[in-house]
């Protein structure tokens, strides 16, 4: 996948996060591709994680089977899209 | 034995302040904090916004939590009517008819509408999560209870608040009524506690819960 490809998915995925999640107030801009998706970062909690996975099942045709590999997965916006892009 | 009789102790019942959200009205103890005429979701939000609280998970409620978290906003300000009490030693009596009815049917449209439902909207189908939801807001220890009822109880919600107060050592309860259903929402909520000078007049609460309009 070609940089611009990538840089397409975190942005789109970084829109169906603010949908997904209603984060009011939130912008494409103001998430930062490693800003972690919890705590201090977005603030994210383990409901979201919940939302997360059907949102990636739904809309990229994604699952996350293991709950480890979720660990892994939904550290930020540029894991997610890692992710996606190797398994769609 | 008489319900609301005070049955678990001799001391009287006393309520600080009082809360009270109907269609897009919400005043704090007589005053009105926020008015609105649009629908539901509007005015849910117009009115938290009014109490200018800080917290982003707000929009991501169920209605009922947000009605619940409105309702008693106000007795956690700085001034607020329990500002000076423990958080462990704060109970919960909150009644209503409809539960989570609300988003039980929003569920349920989801799922006939996506084949599939949202997580965060499934969490909401109890109807003592909004009761869960204020306990986090607000750190909140203490005892509580659920109740449904066709209408406003109040010699229930008296009991339910005198044992709460005596036999689970609260120093005061959040005790209200909150209904949320088909685009219609109200909620009255009182901070009680217990004393040698009590102000809960039956009758008059009963005008109160009972105001419709």
């Amino acid at each position: 996948m070609s940089t611009d490809s990538i840089t397409t998915l975190r942005q789109d995925l970084k829109a169906q996060i603010i949908s997904h999640l209603n984060l009011e107030g939130r912008t494409v801009e103001s998430i930062a591709d490693d800003m972690p998706l919890f705590d201090e970062g977005l603030g994210l909690d383990s409901i979201d994680v919940l939302e997360l996975i059907v949102l990636m099942d739904k809309h990229y045709g994604v699952r996350i089977a293991d709950p480890k590999q979720g660990r892994e997965v939904f550290q930020s916006v540029a894991t997610m899209a890692d992710h996606i892009q190797a398994n769609r | 034995m008489q319900r609301g009789s005070s049955f678990a102790s001799m001391e009287a019942m006393r309520i600080l302040s009082t809360t009270i959200y109907r269609n897009g009205r919400f005043s704090v103890d007589g005053k009105e904090l926020a008015r609105s005429a649009g629908d539901l979701d509007h005015d849910l939000t117009k009115a938290w916004t009014a109490m200018e609280v800080e917290l982003p998970r707000f929009v991501r409620m169920d209605r009922s939590s947000k009605l619940v978290s409105i309702a008693a906003a106000p007795f956690f300000a700085a001034d607020g009517a329990l500002s000076k009490y423990p958080k462990d030693r704060i109970g919960m009596v909150i009644m209503g008819t409809h539960g989570s009815m609300d988003t039980d049917q929003r569920y349920l449209d989801q799922l006939e509408a996506e084949n599939h439902a949202s997580p965060g909207l499934f969490v909401y189908t109890l109807p003592n999560i909004a009761m869960g939801e204020l306990s986090i807001q607000h750190g909140l220890h203490g005892s509580g209870l659920c109740l449904l009822s066709d209408a406003p109880d109040i010699p229930q919600l008296h009991d339910a608040c005198d044992i709460l107060l005596h036999d689970h050592d609260m120093e005061a309860v959040i005790c209200g009524w909150s209904n949320i259903f088909a685009g219609s929402a109200e909620a009255t909520f009182m901070v009680v506690t217990a004393g040698k000078e009590g102000n809960w007049d039956n009758d008059e609460l009963e005008r109160i819960f009972n105001e419709h309009g």
